[in-house]
């Protein structure tokens, strides 16, 4: 039997071989019928355009999931009875192309989640399984790169003093980690000025400049500082910040081949890192507020220090603003001018420290204690 | 190929029903509109849209080519070489990434384990170079159907990679003239390994024919070296150079406060030595344009195909326009071109090859290579996407 043709050309993927067929619809499906052998149904709902569709073009059409038959129809009637009957084919394309961009956009937004994941809650729950001397070798790193050359101050007299308010201190807390504490003469930029400042390196590693000592009016608030530093410490902010740090330097050498993204990994950018967001400044806060009520220290020490350093930071404002813009990168990196700059959010914070309610407090430190400390120095 | 007396067999004595094949690029309309949203969404999807801009690009060209009339398919898809990507990304970039964190958290960030590593990754990734074409280029044999029958390409990527991995070798320390004895083994090695379906294209000849045309340009090219270090040398002592020496002093005085005539000496070399620097790339890519099309044009003759052999007609001229017309596309569109310089280079390659003899296409069967789901991560991630 010889079967009419409508100029439809047939491919039946197993061979190159092209063969005249006659097409036509009929209940949902595509008939392809052909000269000596059993004619073919495609189900119109799996029918899919490989191009053509528009004027002056012929219609190529396959069956969705066969990789190799293919069937052109030339323009006219047949085509067009295939397109009435079945016009999503006509769309396909448009189809495929939302698709691909869903996908990417998806694929985007997940890779800002997992950097996000990597660099704002990841680190603080893997901060803990830092093996010890990666963390000593960081802090040694650290430590460096903030003391410098500095003068270490500790007449004796003075630095028992200072471990007799870290003692005060660590009474108030229920599960102290272990931590060292000692005090630098650390100066900054081309006049030597004092810095003001307390940093919570890995490892327990406490460091206060001599300017801090200095600057404080009162036993209470150094234990105060020391109280919301070795909040970092208990709640491993340090460790976190080196896990963050690696964790941008990975994501950034998955992207770029694994080369070059090292700079990163550097002692500038962990230094970049430590400056903690505000919750953990907060966390600190929280933890030293409630060490101090149960050592029975007035948490005023902290807010009165706090306010001291706000008023001086509100006076230069302006002229450290335009001195940071003018700053260099390598300024840029070293950002340890006051405690602000590495303490963020300190209004609502001083809001948030209340005098401790009722009583006196056993003070901490005799007046010759007292001076003996703020002589550490000498 | 030497005349025979019975002349070329295969065209003599065609099989019944064997057609002789025309190809030609039919170029239609739409590559604009993907050109402009490609690139729009590659902005905003951070690039990640890449796979799917590349596909619609491919499928456009691949159907602008039609051979006897019927146009060439391309089946792949943009999810196939996005997962492509994710798997190189876990299987090779991933481990590197960790490995090289870990040794930077222990030995520090600037020791010599993580140094030691950098090279070795760095080596490492080259050997893979050959495999990543390899690999890419049986993607996308196999996303190429015409009739309904696909490419293939069975082989070895690794067999492959090894030889690559020579030529790299071997290139500088014969100062390349191993290139044109290594570019027909790899050309032999890879054209004997496509198939379009179950038919095998082959490759065979000799690297000797390609001497001549070598030498002429590697000896060109030391010329062309000598050439410009002697223009330049006269030009610095005829007093040109100090012309330009006073265009930078002036420059430098406009935009500094001061007059410094240092600063436009400095500029002046520098610009000197630039404009140096690109005469000779720019000589240079033309002498190698002689060997290029040499290559294209003998390698296109050495190859087989069932009852057809293949002529291929580059010049130096036509390849140089292309190059720099394809430059011209990039950098005043931004990139934004990108696709009309891939359909530049398709068109190309079709025009200018022909097809002789006949091919039983009835005779071909379809091919029994096993489809990869996924394609070119590799090649994507090593950045040598050519085409």
């Amino acid at each position: 039997m010889i079967t009419p043709t409508n100029n439809a050309e047939f491919f039946d993927g197993a061979s190159a071989m092209a063969r005249l067929v006659h097409v036509r619809v009929q209940d949902g499906f595509l008939v392809i019928s052909q000269t000596g052998a059993a004619a073919l149904n495609w189900p119109l709902k799996d029918v899919e355009m490989v191009f053509g569709g528009k004027p002056g073009q012929a219609l190529r059409l396959k069956r969705r999931g066969d990789h190799g038959s293919r069937l052109t129809l030339p323009e006219g009637s047949a085509a067009d009875a295939v397109i009435a009957a079945a016009p999503s084919i006509l769309s396909g394309h448009k189809r495929r192309f939302w698709k691909g961009v869903g996908i990417s956009i998806a694929v985007v937004l997940g890779i800002g989640l997992a950097g996000y994941a990597t660099l704002a809650v990841a680190p603080q729950a893997l901060a803990r399984f830092i093996p010890d001397d990666v963390v000593n070798s960081f802090a040694d790193g650290l430590e460096k790169s903030v003391i410098k050359s500095s003068k270490r101050c500790d007449a004796p007299a003075g630095q028992d003093a200072l471990n007799k308010i870290a003692r005060r201190i660590v009474s108030g807390a229920g599960n102290p980690p272990t931590f060292s504490l000692r005090v630098f003469d650390i100066r900054q930029g081309s006049n030597k000025k004092k810095l003001v400042n307390a940093f919570a390196l890995p490892g327990g590693r406490m460091v206060f400049s001599a300017g801090l000592i200095e600057k404080a009016g009162s036993a209470d608030e150094v234990a105060g500082v020391l109280a919301h530093e070795l909040g970092h410490v208990a709640l491993r902010h340090p460790e976190a910040a080196i896990v963050r740090v690696y964790g941008m330097q990975m994501l950034l050498s998955l992207f770029t081949a694994g080369q070059g993204a090292d700079s990163i990994g550097s002692i500038a950018g962990i230094l970049a890192v430590l400056q903690y967001s505000r919750t953990a400044e907060s966390e600190a806060d929280a933890y030293a507020v409630e060490v101090m009520e149960k050592a029975q220290v007035d948490p005023k020490g902290l807010r009165t220090f706090f306010a001291k350093l706000l008023q001086k930071k509100m006076g230069t404002g302006t002229a450290k603003k335009k001195s940071e813009e003018n700053a260099s990168l390598q300024k840029r990196i070293e950002p340890f001018t006051d405690l602000f700059s590495t303490h963020p959010g300190t209004d609502e914070r001083i809001a948030r420290l209340k005098p401790r309610a009722g009583g006196t407090q056993p003070a901490i430190l005799s007046a010759a204690e007292w001076r003996a400390l703020k002589a550490i120095c000498n | 190929m030497p005349p025979t007396l019975f002349g070329n067999q295969s065209a003599g004595f065609p099989a019944a029903g064997a057609e002789p094949v025309r190809i030609e690029y039919v170029a239609h309309q739409g590559l604009g509109g993907i050109a402009i949203t490609n690139f729009l969404l590659n902005l905003i999807t951070l690039s990640f849209y890449r796979f799917w801009a590349k596909t619609r690009v491919r499928r456009h060209i691949w159907s602008s080519v039609q051979i006897n009339g019927e146009p060439v398919e391309y089946t792949g898809t943009g999810k196939e070489l996005f997962f492509g990507f994710i798997v190189i990304m876990a299987v090779v970039f991933l481990p590197v990434a960790l490995i090289g964190t870990g040794l930077a958290a222990y030995f520090g960030p600037e020791s010599g384990a993580v140094i030691a590593f950098q090279l070795f990754i760095g080596l490492a990734l080259v050997t893979l170079y050959g495999f990543a074409i390899y690999r890419a280029r049986r993607y996308r044999l196999s996303r190429t159907v015409w009739r309904g029958i696909r490419g293939a390409l069975p082989g070895s990527a690794l067999s492959y990679s090894g030889k690559y991995f020579g030529s790299l070798l071997l290139s500088p320390m014969t100062l390349g003239w191993s290139t044109p004895a290594m570019n027909l083994i790899l050309a032999q090695h890879i054209t004997n390994d496509m198939r379009f379906g179950n038919t095998p294209f082959s490759f065979s000849g000799r690297s000797g024919p390609l001497y001549l045309r070598y030498a002429l340009c590697w000896f060109g090219t030391i010329v062309a070296y000598f050439l410009i270090a002697a223009v330049g040398i006269a030009l610095y002592y005829s007093g040109a150079f100090d012309g330009l020496q006073k265009v930078f002093a002036s420059l430098a005085d406009d935009s500094a406060t001061s007059g410094n005539s240092k600063a436009g000496e400095g500029l002046a070399v520098i610009a000197g030595l630039l404009l140096a620097y690109l005469s000779y790339v720019a000589l240079r890519s033309t002498i190698w344009s002689f060997y290029t099309a040499r290559e294209l044009n003998i390698f296109a003759q050495y190859t087989r195909f069932s009852g057809a052999t293949f002529e291929f007609n580059a010049t130096a001229w036509s390849l140089i326009t292309l190059w720099l017309g394809n430059m011209a596309l990039i950098i005043f569109t931004l990139g934004i071109a990108q696709p009309f310089v891939e359909q530049r280079i398709m068109r190309y390659f079709v025009e200018r090859l022909s097809v002789h003899g006949a091919i039983d296409f009835a005779s071909i069967q379809q091919s029994q290579a096993q489809l990869d789901r996924r394609g070119e991560g590799l090649i994507d991630a090593l950045d040598l996407d050519a085409f």
